[in-house]
């Protein structure tokens, strides 16, 4: 079956004054339908750049300089403006990380949920657009919907804020919904009932789900498929159970290694050094001035994904088939 | 309370203003600190974990002085310091220092950091004559860094190092109690376990005892020697480490508990029996009637709503505040 999103070898670039900022390098994934694939990295890694470029929000000190992103086959890089619109009122929707921000404070959530149900043009008639507004409040099980509408975003909890943000995404029904971080900003007891409230959803309307996360944690209770991103580059994709029984990248092990465990046993320095600079990356493998068991052929070629079993590959040069080294 | 505790807090509580109208008695407080007890001996580490809004840093502000208690008392081996910190001797404010959550603004961009950690080591007169540089790059060498930060400026090294640089500064005075302020949860999860392992290391090597704010309990499974869990401003359990994972007897605690994403399966069996949390913790200017937790507790009862339950200890040095555990 075809991919829902499909991106191949993606390059985001931001110019800034000494040259151009090599964020995203080379990034190819995919979606199946109605899969849940998590999208795992630390700060800086280009996680959140990859999506906006996905939802056409790059801005505009930013180039995409090669790489093709198709949704539902078409070419999402190409469309003229017009199309955009069609396709993020139709297509793909987003939850931001910080829920403040991604509310407009002057306006009441019923102005700006009446506002997306009106423009997907599926109801019609101020009354009906009213109750499908209230109607979308009780599926993210928020109480008392009619009052919530009259309120401004600073009158509400994060939580709660952050539910008006899914409701919003799910006002309209979308093939593919992408959370940047959604549950970051949130106590733990909020995030447990935000993510069910998002797997509820996604289960129950067969959406696909692209979940952007830096916690370990997180990624395993939601997806099924994983992406390890470090330095604007995918360094590891396995099936969830897969990469937490065995993480083979050396980055990803460093990482599996920083967690703290709820069985104690104390947990490693983490990795040593920082994420390089993106205005100079260096040669070969963006994780080789970090990594332990770099090698001489590290900082010269750029790793491809070599596979080790099925649905499991690696960008590390450890992996590659003893065949292919000469 | 034993006699040869290092710090003794009794019954404190932190009050704000929130309103007062002119020429009224009427004025609304948020009791940020409601009747928080307890004591920790020489060398201890005490995890004060808790959602945000529970007091928990409210209570570190009054410790170290930047608060002044509404009401009760705190004692510092033994000498009472529940005044301001301009009220403290010296001697005191030498002994306890502060490690706050954002190294990006707890360290003045203005200032290179040998003058940001020379400064404590003037006031507290820790150095005879006017020559720094050894002090310092002892300091800097106490949490690893190179001699050569001296001359660099905060903002231009990586988060994990900033953070290092606050400790050092922190560490200038030779104090013997240190409050950690949610250290590592600006950070990403690789450069936590630098931060937390440091932090482990000058505890042994120097006898220290730290007040370990955070609201990560995986990681005060690693770390602490006793937990305790704050809730609307007041603590609802408090135990052991090992003993407040095997046995949690608070229904928040297990609340809590069981909402942590993990990353294996082991550490899944370790949870308590799953309860789905539910609600947000309440506005602490109208706190609700009886037990605060009871708006969210699965098992509330009328009792509950009425009575304030009291703290009680059930196991040896394991207390708590709920009319129902046993």
């Amino acid at each position: 079956m075809d991919p829902v999103l499909s991106i191949q070898d993606l390059q985001v670039w931001y110019r800034i004054y000494g040259g151009y900022l090599k964020v995203v390098n080379r990034i190819s994934l995919e979606v199946g339908l109605g899969e849940k694939v998590g999208l795992v990295g630390e700060t800086g890694c280009g996680k959140t750049t990859t999506m906006k470029a996905v939802m056409r929000l790059l801005p505009v000190q930013s180039k995409v300089p090669a790489g093709r992103i198709s949704f539902e086959r078409q070419d999402i890089l190409h469309m003229s403006n017009t199309e955009v619109q069609k396709f993020r009122r139709q297509g793909i929707a987003m939850i931001f990380q910080d829920p403040t921000a991604a509310l407009n404070p002057v306006f009441t959530i019923g102005a700006q949920i009446e506002d997306v149900i009106r423009c997907s043009g599926s109801v019609k008639g101020k009354e009906e657009i009213h109750k499908a507004a209230v109607s979308v409040l009780e599926n993210v099980a928020l109480p008392d919907p009619e009052r919530i509408l009259g309120n401004y975003p600073f009158q509400l909890s994060g939580g709660m804020r952050q539910r008006i943000c899914i409701a919003l995404a799910i006002s309209a029904s979308r093939r593919l919904l992408i959370a940047d971080e959604p549950t970051t900003s949130l106590d733990v007891t909020i995030q447990a009932q935000i993510l069910n409230l998002i797997r509820k959803i996604v289960t129950e309307r067969g959406t696909s789900l692209i979940l952007i996360t830096h916690s370990l944690g997180v990624a395993r209770e939601m997806t099924d498929r994983i992406y390890v991103m470090y330095a604007g580059t995918i360094v590891e994709t396995a099936r969830t159970p897969q990469l937490y029984a065995n993480p083979l990248h050396p980055y990803s092990v460093g990482l599996f290694r920083s967690v703290p465990r709820l069985s104690g046993g104390g947990f490693a320095d983490g990795i040593p050094g920082r994420i390089p600079d993106y205005l100079k990356p260096p040669g070969g493998c963006r994780f080789q001035p970090r990594c332990p068991q770099a090698m001489p052929i590290c900082e010269v070629e750029i790793p491809g994904l070599f596979p080790t079993e099925e649905g499991h590959t690696v960008a590390c040069f450890l992996y590659q088939p003893a065949g292919g080294r000469q | 309370m034993s006699e040869n505790a290092l710090l003794q807090v009794q019954d404190l509580r932190k009050l704000f203003l929130v309103d007062k109208k002119p020429f009224s008695r009427q004025a609304t407080y948020l009791k940020a600190v409601d009747g928080v007890s307890f004591s920790m001996p020489q060398e201890e580490v005490l995890g004060l974990v808790g959602e945000s809004g529970s007091g928990k840093s409210t209570v570190a502000y009054t410790v170290i002085g930047m608060y002044k208690p509404t009401s009760g008392k705190i004692l510092f081996q033994g000498v009472d310091i529940s005044t301001g910190a301009s009220g403290r001797p010296l001697s005191i404010k030498k002994d306890l220092q502060i490690v706050f959550q954002d190294p990006g603004s707890s360290l003045n961009p203005r200032r290179s950091i040998r003058q940001i950690i020379e400064r404590p080591l003037v006031v507290h007169r820790m150095i005879r004559g006017g020559n720094t540089r050894d002090a310092v790059a002892e300091l800097l060498e106490m949490v690893e860094l190179p001699p050569d930060y001296m001359q660099k400026y905060p903002p231009y090294v990586g988060g994990g190092e900033r953070q290092l640089v606050s400790i050092a500064r922190a560490m200038a005075s030779k104090p013997k109690f240190l409050i950690l302020d949610e250290p590592t949860s600006a950070l990403d999860v690789s450069v936590q376990g630098k931060i937390i392992n440091t932090l482990i290391r000058l505890r042994r090597e120097m006898k220290l005892s730290y007040l370990f704010i955070t609201h990560d309990l995986s990681l005060m499974r690693n770390v602490a020697d006793r937990v305790a869990i704050m809730y609307l401003g007041k603590i609802c359990e408090i135990a052991g480490t090992v003993e407040f994972f095997q046995q949690p007897l608070h229904p928040y605690t297990q609340m809590l508990l069981s909402s942590i994403p993990v990353i294996s399966d082991q550490e899944e069996g370790l949870k308590p029996k799953h309860i789905a949390p539910r609600g947000e913790i309440p506005s602490p200017v109208n706190l609700p009637s009886g037990c605060s937790f009871h708006t969210r507790c699965p098992y509330v009862e009328e009792r509950c709503r009425q009575e304030d339950p009291a703290m009680k200890e059930l196991r040896p040095g394991h207390f708590v505040r709920c009319h129902l555990a046993c």
